[in-house]
């Protein structure tokens, strides 16, 4: 069995996970591998080693601290500003029509504010806007044109 | 005895002296696990309330399809997780900064030179299982101090049997790269 494969098994051979044949196997393979040795004794020490971190007691009345804290958060839901809101509903029934109430009050507010904007023109506006009077003149001469064909006007038809 | 399941189904059943029974029972490893992981002792007692309270609060939902032990280390992992990436957010914490506390709280220690040996080997350890990843520290602490089986740990972090031991195998070996001055030689 090769070393790297032996070193997997090492680890398990001193967290005591081998079963009685893997450990012979290991063993056998120790006794004859100076490299491997030496690994199982980094590896039996390494486990032991993080033994030295030894474990802590909880200090004070471990269930009485408890079950303030829970009541502690009881509270401290019921004064919660969601709450606060909540208590301001006086029924959840209300609240399609409080919406509908709220919704009409913010559209007519945001109309007046819209309606009370001052109306600013661009340039890219007087320029249409140009265009637009152009269009009127070219239009009035060319009918003014057209209707040459019927000749001058009759006075005496206009004051008939 | 009852199991720790029928005593949770009982406080489902709203009898909260049951819940009592539940803190006797796991409350040490809960907080020993998170020590472990987060290395302030202060902090550690507050994160175990906290996973405790998650658990009191989670009771209505709790269906015993898992072991009590990993759906509870479950929680801890999460917390010390979410707690230890916030802290590390805020502050960079030192073992300095608790290390003169935290001893002294400990009944077992009385002699000075213990203490500062117990708080160095404390330090060595922790930098040593800081430094390697998440998943390969959470499976380390609990197997060896926690005492859980390899399918314990898969279901506390949601992988395989054979992931975990892969994780156990290669943050050993990297905890055998880093202790090595502390190790010996033959």
């Amino acid at each position: 069995m090769s070393c790297e494969s032996i070193k997997d098994l090492i680890l398990d051979y001193t967290a005591d996970e081998l079963d009685h044949v893997e450990r012979l196997r290991v063993e056998n393979h120790i006794k004859d591998c100076i490299d491997c040795n030496q690994f199982l004794l980094y590896a039996r020490n390494e486990w032991r080693l993080l033994e030295e971190w030894g474990n802590i007691d909880p200090s004070g009345d471990i269930i009485n601290r408890f079950w303030k804290r829970v009541s502690d958060e009881n509270l401290g839901k019921e004064n919660g500003i969601f709450n606060f809101f909540k208590s301001l509903i006086p029924s959840w029934s209300l609240i399609p029509s409080l919406s509908f109430v709220f919704a009409m009050v913010a559209a007519s507010i945001l109309f007046t504010y819209l309606s009370n904007q001052p109306v600013s023109y661009t340039e890219r506006d007087k320029r249409d806007e140009e265009l637009l009077f152009e269009l009127d003149r070219t239009l009035s001469i060319n009918n003014i044109n057209l209707l040459e064909i019927y000749g001058p006007w009759d006075d005496k038809l206009i004051k008939n | 005895m009852e199991s720790d399941i029928e005593l949770m189904m009982r406080v489902k059943d709203g009898d909260d002296s049951a819940f009592n029974e539940l803190i006797r029972r796991h409350y040490r490893s809960v907080m020993n696990f998170i020590y472990r992981f987060t290395s302030d002792r202060e902090n550690s007692e507050d994160l175990t309330q906290e996973v405790f309270l998650r658990v009191y609060r989670s009771v209505k939902s709790y269906k015993p399809e898992a072991k009590f032990t990993t759906w509870l280390f479950k929680i801890a992992t999460n917390l010390c997780i979410t707690k230890v990436k916030y802290r590390n957010k805020e502050q960079t914490l030192s073992l300095d900064d608790v290390s003169g506390t935290e001893g002294l709280k400990d009944p077992k220690i009385s002699d000075g030179f213990d203490l500062k040996y117990r708080s160095e080997m404390r330090k060595i350890i922790f930098d040593a299982l800081n430094s390697i990843p998440e998943r390969e520290r959470v499976s380390i602490i609990l197997c060896k101090y926690e005492g859980l089986s390899y399918d314990e740990v898969a279901e506390v972090i949601g992988c395989t049997v054979g992931a975990v031991k892969t994780y156990v195998h290669r943050g050993r070996l990297k905890l055998i790269d880093r202790l090595k001055p502390f190790l010996g030689e033959e």
